[in-house]
């Protein structure tokens, strides 16, 4: 007899097998690994370009931080996509709310969909700023990073599944959550009060931990994170599963 | 509540909105039964389902299915119960056998052969075959023993013949018989009356949200009244006459106008379910 595990399982390699039937997603999968090596070998170079051109000791360095957090980023915010786009294709096909009638279950269906791709997404995240870190970040700084874009990796994908009602909207729209990313910048780049205005967005708290390296700031980050994905989860469980 | 009951419903009312959607449904299914819940769209039939599948959860009332109460259930309820929704839903970019495979992945209790189910439907040939391929019929075809995997002891189906051509539909129908005949209880949604007729042992007329009739398809046929019979004769021109088919011998002037060879047509009518939907909730089915 099957476990609970073992089912969950079996959901999560349906998920897997059709982003293999996907080139796009294919492609998609590939994109975190180069935009570590952009970052890693490209903005040195641009660098050393930049600083014998106009005769400066740093251009491009003092922005490091942000390169590093921006390839922390990546990878959950592309498997957040990932996972949008198949369960869009599942929503099309009618299959999320017969998952519901199985012993999958909306929870099943949610750890195979949501969770479990969230977890690889910190691990790969994770092994990807190792390897490919410009900046003087530490290794724990960086787990807890991953740990908290995973998160935001979550609100991504939901934002796009209930913003969206075929794959081709859902294209589009997560163009548009990149915007989600701004906040990343807001604390490097504006001083003033003015920047607290950015508090909406979960990317701020992690530009502002790494700027003041202050951990409240990322606690603050993780409850306002779970308040927007209890939110998106709310308007999802409600939309698809009827 | 009978011994025999798979499904009792009491006084269970539901509203999406403010205003009362499902109200009081009372209502038992006996195991083995074929029971169909018949009503034009938006009567209230496919929440109705909803309600006994634990979709929806937040209702008034009591629902319980094969002894579990659908506010509680758990995911192993699913073990139970098929579901067959209206409209297919099937991975398209996946082969008929995949989706089975899949689908039969989820459930924990051992599983019927899939090629098997795909040969009862004639699907067997197809099997290696997308799905986004399949025709409409192929696709009810396959999502119906998509059902049937777990080999569930009640089994939910909605519209299950809805669009399909005549053939398709004969032998959706025999699929269905087939699984009662295997002691299954069917609950059949559907705005189908001929389908009513010949495959519900009982139904439940369901208009604005109200249970307004529940009886056997011959019981509530009777109901009308007997059968008639009508017939056209000559005389100069042509003219009609009508009597009861238990009342024929006491009909004088058809007695006379057989004697004088002047009957040009003669047939009987029956009621059929769909006139007793319009005499009982004074609406069309569509």
């Amino acid at each position: 007899m099957k476990t609970t595990a073992i089912i969950v399982r079996n959901s999560f390699l349906a998920y897997l097998r059709q982003i293999s039937q996907d080139y796009m997603l294919v492609a998609a999968v590939f994109a975190p690994l180069l935009a570590g090596l952009l970052i890693h070998f490209g903005a040195p170079f641009a660098e050393t370009l930049l600083t014998k051109q106009f005769h400066k000791d740093a251009i491009l360095s003092p922005y490091y931080k942000v390169a590093d957090l921006l390839l922390a980023m990546v990878t959950p915010l592309m498997i957040g996509f990932i996972s949008a786009m198949v369960m869009l294709d599942e929503k099309d096909d009618r299959i999320i709310s017969y998952l519901s009638v199985t012993p999958l279950g909306k929870k099943g269906y949610l750890i195979s969909r949501l969770l479990i791709p969230s977890i690889v997404a910190t691990i790969i995240g994770f092994i990807l700023c190792i390897l490919f870190k410009i900046s003087t970040l530490t290794v724990g700084n960086l787990a807890i990073i991953s740990f908290y874009t995973a998160l935001l990796g979550i609100i991504i994908c939901l934002f796009i599944v209930n913003m969206s009602s075929n794959k081709v909207e859902g294209m589009a729209i997560g163009k548009l959550s990149g915007i989600m990313l701004l906040g990343i910048f807001v604390p490097f780049f504006i001083t003033s009060s003015v920047q607290y205005l950015a508090v909406i967005l979960p990317s701020f708290f992690i530009g502002k931990y790494v700027t003041t390296g202050q951990g409240a700031w990322l606690a603050v980050g993780v409850v306002i994170t779970i308040l927007w994905i209890i939110l998106f989860y709310r308007q999802f469980t409600k939309h698809s599963f009827y | 509540m009978k011994k025999n009951s798979t499904i009792q419903v009491n006084n269970v009312s539901f509203s999406y909105t403010n205003r009362p959607f499902l109200e009081e449904i009372t209502f038992e299914v006996e195991h083995g039964e074929i029971f169909g819940f018949l009503g034009p769209s938006g009567a209230g039939k496919s929440t109705l389902q909803k309600i006994l599948t634990g979709i929806i959860r937040k209702y008034n009332g009591e629902a319980i299915v094969d002894g579990h109460s659908t506010k509680k259930i758990t995911d192993s309820f699913y073990e139970t119960i098929g579901v067959d929704f209206e409209f297919p839903s099937l991975y398209e970019k996946m082969t008929a056998l995949q989706n089975l495979m899949f689908f039969a992945s989820l459930y924990k209790n051992k599983t019927r052969n899939p090629e098997k189910l795909l040969e009862q439907v004639g699907l067997l040939g197809d099997k290696d075959k997308k799905v986004s391929d399949f025709s409409k019929g192929m696709k009810s075809r396959l999502n119906f023993i998509k059902s049937l995997l777990h080999d569930p002891e009640l089994l939910f189906l909605d519209e299950p013949t809805s669009g399909l051509d005549p053939t398709n539909s004969r032998i959706m129908k025999d699929l269905i018989l087939e699984e009662k005949k295997r002691g299954k209880t069917v609950i059949l949604t559907t705005h189908n009356m001929e389908d009513a007729t010949e495959l519900c042992d009982r139904v439940a007329f369901i208009v604005d949200g109200k249970v307004k009739a529940l009886d056997s398809p011959h019981n509530l046929i009777m109901r009308k009244g007997a059968v008639k019979v009508k017939y056209t004769y000559m005389d100069g021109i042509e003219r009609q006459g009508e009597c009861l088919i238990h009342e024929m011998s006491k009909d004088h002037r058809l007695a006379a106008l057989m004697n004088a060879n002047k009957i040009t047509s003669i047939h009987s009518s029956e009621p059929t379910l769909n006139d007793i939907f319009i005499d009982i909730t004074g609406r069309k089915l569509a």
